[in-house]
């Protein structure tokens, strides 16, 4: 079935691959470039999945996550994490604010396609 | 959503959401399920159920569990939604949640 | 004959004179161990081939007798003159048996009777064959399919954490078969339901070629505190019903023994004890019958006089004559580059070669699709059963190969589309009366080889496809513009889009939101193609047309530019170069004549926007895709080529008129276009 993912990353490269990725498997997908950016775009819309990048501009994605499940309408809305081998530490941090599964930059699109079947 | 009523009603119509984020509010709709006379039926119409996970599902189970404490009964008349029925069959739920099939008439 | 129920009662009769041969002998020569065997043999035979084609009950009869010559090969068992008398009697019961899969009450009292009367002699229990086969099929081989237990108890939080089993259910089901049992658990409380608190106890039986590993693997992301037991269920452990409440905690193991000493009927008893609810029961009794069938299955997959090869190991060997084509085109082209003539001949010589083994490898992999086919006649019986239908199913070129890949992804889709006409095709038999049709209806499936392509028929003679209702729909859902002006031919291809099902109400077969987008998607992923094709009141027909195989194809090379384009050379006519051309007046379309007649025509220079200038004389390929024919204009026709289909990956999912790349001798990818959709492409 298809679902809506939201993804966030301030690299436009990155966000591409995973959009390509995610619409190659039939998904809808929203792009937002950073926590900011991504706040706005949620604007009340179902989303069944959000992808969010750690170290961006503006808000990083610990930040985002919290905010996100702040809202009632996300609260419950699962977070699949993209980290780089370096911010192993951020793992903690992310699970704390709520976020459900990490991948390590970089990955193969059938990896996240894995992952995103588990979570959605 | 449906009409908030404080006894029990004989049917009831959910409508769109069936998940995670609507069994706390459909939860708050049965405060009836407690003062539940026996030996009635609840009727439950699900139509349209779009979003449907494992919450909304047990949702349901608990719903069935809780009027047959009371001697009441579940029936469910569906519309043809793929998403409940994918996740009914996949839970191996079809059966016992007796999905009634809706009548032509009913509507 | 190509029926294999019909092939069965031959069959089984030549064995019942067998073992009427083997009992005369018997009768002055009770010790023959040659006529024990061959009577063994005989019975043995017929019980594997009853299973294999729905005659269960007999299966289970022969299986007594089986044992009962077993025993007498052992010494265990004298043949004594009475004995044989019996077992006369039960060679007429097996040929009365033979009639109907499923026997009249008085048919099979008269089997309980007699097998009550062998079990005397030989002590074996009542309780049938699952039990006795112990030693036959312990060890599973690996890639063989095995079947697992796995009981999830999600953590109290997990849908507060954004988890749901739904997803982690479907990646299941996408590993084998399963069947899903779920209930509310025992932290159930019904006076104080927190509806976000996930209470939710399920238990999967999966049959699966995937290893443990990969099953695992399904559950990575959920927490610690999640329960997830895995446990591997061999084909002869027995699986009580009692066992599986207590695994599955419904009941307590104490509980059971007090009521199991009762007596034999667990699943009412347990009912009746008010130790679980009629529903967990029956559920359980589901998931105990899944099993046992598994098993069965998993039994029956013991070899004939061959060698049993992991799938991977073919696999593998695919991979690796792929390679070696790969590597004998580079081969040929550094030959072709340095003008060696004995590198050259050496280039020949290997492509013989590897041709060969090439076609070796793929026979290996080839497979009857018969056996998918014996599958059907169950599901298609049991279904029709539930449904208060009467329908026979009659299949044809059962003996079609197939690639075992392309043999197993099919099943699904094919069980689907039983199921539509089943379902929404066939009807009652007290409708089919009204309109003056036999009550029973009728499904044929049939496979042929077809221009290096197999055609499979789904054809039923139920009540047609409603072109009004399906449009009328097709517009309620958005699949189509109101007011759309479309021939019958495209309104049935509508049943096939995303978001369509005409099931008008939930029932228990089909409608399940599994629609005929996800047929056609999955047999659109094995490079096949399905149409079909209906007549209100008389019958529908779905036609899949597939390629044999998935791995290497002979190819024709094609050049645009620098651009290189393999064409399936199955799909290939003839080349033609420099032909008058036209363009059709309405819609602009190239139009070439071929042979009296215009044809679309479609120049891949533009198709794939590819840069440059073409030559003055261009070829153009005539392509066949079923009826279609169409001309596909490229620069240059380079030849012959032997291609090795590598996947585009995910990313390129979407790129149309392509269905694959191949690597070439001096290491250039070429595309390999999907000329189903080309023409296709061009239709519009």
């Amino acid at each position: 079935m298809s679902k809506t993912i939201m993804v966030v990353d301030d690299s436009a490269s990155v966000r591409q691959v995973v959009s390509m990725a995610l619409k190659g498997a039939g998904h809808s997908v929203v792009e937002a470039v950073d926590g900011k950016d991504a706040l706005q775009k949620l604007d009340g819309r179902k989303i069944h999945l959000v992808i969010s990048d750690v170290n961006m501009p503006n808000m990083d994605g610990i930040t985002f996550i919290k905010a996100l499940k702040n809202q009632s309408a996300y609260r419950f809305t699962p977070v699949l994490m993209l980290t780089t081998e370096s911010e192993a530490s951020k793992k903690a941090e992310g699970k704390a604010a709520g976020a459900k599964a990490w991948l390590v930059k970089p990955f193969k699109p059938d990896v996240l396609l894995s992952a995103v079947t588990k979570l959605a | 959503m449906s009409k908030k009523t404080a006894s029990a009603p004989e049917k009831w119509s959910i409508e769109n959401g069936l998940s995670i984020f609507d069994v706390a509010a459909l939860e708050a709709q049965c405060p009836w399920l407690q003062s539940l006379p026996r030996d009635k039926q609840l009727r439950l119409r699900l139509v349209g159920i779009e979003e449907v996970d494992s919450a909304g599902v047990q949702w349901l189970l608990a719903l069935k569990h809780r009027l047959k404490l009371h001697g009441n009964e579940l029936v469910l008349d569906a519309e043809a939604s793929p998403e409940l029925s994918e996740a009914l069959l996949l839970m191996g739920l079809t059966e016992s949640l007796g999905i009634a099939v809706a009548a032509e008439e009913d509507a | 004959m190509t029926d294999p129920v019909d092939i069965f009662r031959e069959e089984a009769l030549e064995h019942l004179s067998n073992l009427e041969a083997a009992l005369l002998e018997l009768e002055q020569a009770p010790t023959s161990a040659e006529e024990i065997d061959a009577a063994f043999r005989s019975m043995h035979t017929i019980k594997g081939a009853a299973g294999m084609v729905g005659f269960d009950h007999l299966s289970q009869f022969t299986h007594h007798l089986e044992t009962l010559f077993d025993r007498v090969r052992e010494g265990q068992v004298e043949l004594t003159a009475p004995l044989i008398n019996q077992i006369l009697e039960a060679r007429d019961h097996i040929e009365r048996l033979l009639d109907d899969p499923s026997p009249s009450v008085e048919l099979q009292a008269v089997s309980a009777a007699q097998i009550i009367q062998f079990t005397e002699v030989t002590g074996e229990e009542h309780a049938g064959p699952e039990r006795q086969e112990t030693g036959h099929a312990s060890q599973t081989a690996a890639g063989e399919a095995r079947l697992y237990r796995i009981d999830i108890c999600p953590a109290a939080d997990a849908f507060r954490d954004g988890f749901d089993t739904l997803p982690l259910l479907k990646e299941l089901s996408g590993l084998g078969e399963i069947h899903v049992t779920t209930r509310l658990g025992s932290s159930f409380d019904p006076r104080h339901f927190e509806p976000e608190t996930c209470v939710l106890a399920l238990s999967v039986a999966l049959t699966t070629h995937a290893s443990r590993e990969s099953i695992e693997d399904v559950f990575i992301f959920v927490g610690d505190e999640w329960q997830i037991d895995i446990t591997a269920i061999t084909a002869d452990e027995d699986c009580r019903l009692g066992d599986l409440l207590v695994d599955q905690k419904v009941v307590a193991p104490d509980a059971l023994e007090q009521v199991l000493e009762q007596q034999p009927r667990a699943g009412e008893l347990i009912t009746a004890a008010g130790l679980a609810a009629p529903e967990t029961v029956q559920s359980t009794l589901d998931e105990q019958r899944f099993i046992r069938e598994q098993q069965k299955k998993q039994r029956k997959a013991t070899p004939e006089q061959s060698i049993k090869v992991p799938q991977h190991k073919l696999d593998q060997l695919m991979d690796q004559v792929g390679e070696l084509v790969i590597l004998q085109a580079r081969l040929e082209q550094l030959a072709l580059e340095s003008d060696d003539e004995r590198a050259s001949s050496l280039a020949e010589e290997l492509s013989r070669l590897s041709t060969g083994l090439r076609e070796t490898t793929f026979d290996i992999r080839m497979l009857p699709i018969g056996s998918t086919f014996g599958r059907f006649r169950r599901l298609v019986r049991d279904l029709a059963n539930d449904l208060g239908k009467e329908v026979v199913l009659e299949t044809e070129g059962a003996e079609t190969e197939l690639d075992k890949v392309v043999i197993d992804r099919l099943s699904d889709p094919l069980v689907h589309l039983l199921r539509n006409s089943l379902d929404h095709g066939i009807e009652t038999p007290e409708v089919r009366r009204e309109k003056g049709k036999p009550a029973r209806g009728h499904l044929w499936l049939s496979a042929s080889q077809h221009q290096g392509q197999i055609q499979i028929l789904i054809r039923d003679d139920g009540a047609g496809l409603d072109t009004e209702r399906i449009l009328s729909k097709a517009i309620e859902r958005g699949v189509v513009q109101p007011g759309a002006d479309l021939d019958p031919q495209e309104i049935y291809q509508l049943i096939f889009e995303a978001g369509f099902s005409t099931a008008q109400t939930v029932s228990d077969v089909s409608g399940r939101g599994v629609g005929m987008d996800v047929v056609k998607r999955s047999i659109e992923s094995l490079q096949g193609r399905v149409q079909l094709d209906s007549t209100l009141g008389k019958g529908t027909e779905v036609c899949i047309t597939l390629p044999m195989t998935l791995a290497i194809i002979d190819g024709l090379m094609t050049g645009v530019s620098r651009e290189r384009y393999v064409l399936p050379l199955s799909t290939v006519e003839e080349c033609v170069e420099a032909v008058p051309e036209t363009e059709d007046e309405n819609s602009g379309v190239r139009l070439i004549r071929h042979r009296d007649a215009l044809i679309p025509c479609l120049r891949l220079r533009d198709f794939f926007r590819v840069g440059g200038q073409p030559p003055e004389i261009e070829q153009t390929v005539v392509v066949r895709v079923g009826e279609a024919l169409m001309g596909i204009t490229v620069d240059e026709v380079v030849g012959h080529f032997q291609t090795v289909i590598k996947s585009l990956g995910r990313l390129y999912q979407g790129a149309g008129g392509v269905m694959g790349a191949t690597i070439m001798g001096d290491g250039q990818i070429a595309m390999i276009l999907d000329v189903g959709e080309l023409v296709e492409q061009a239709r519009k």
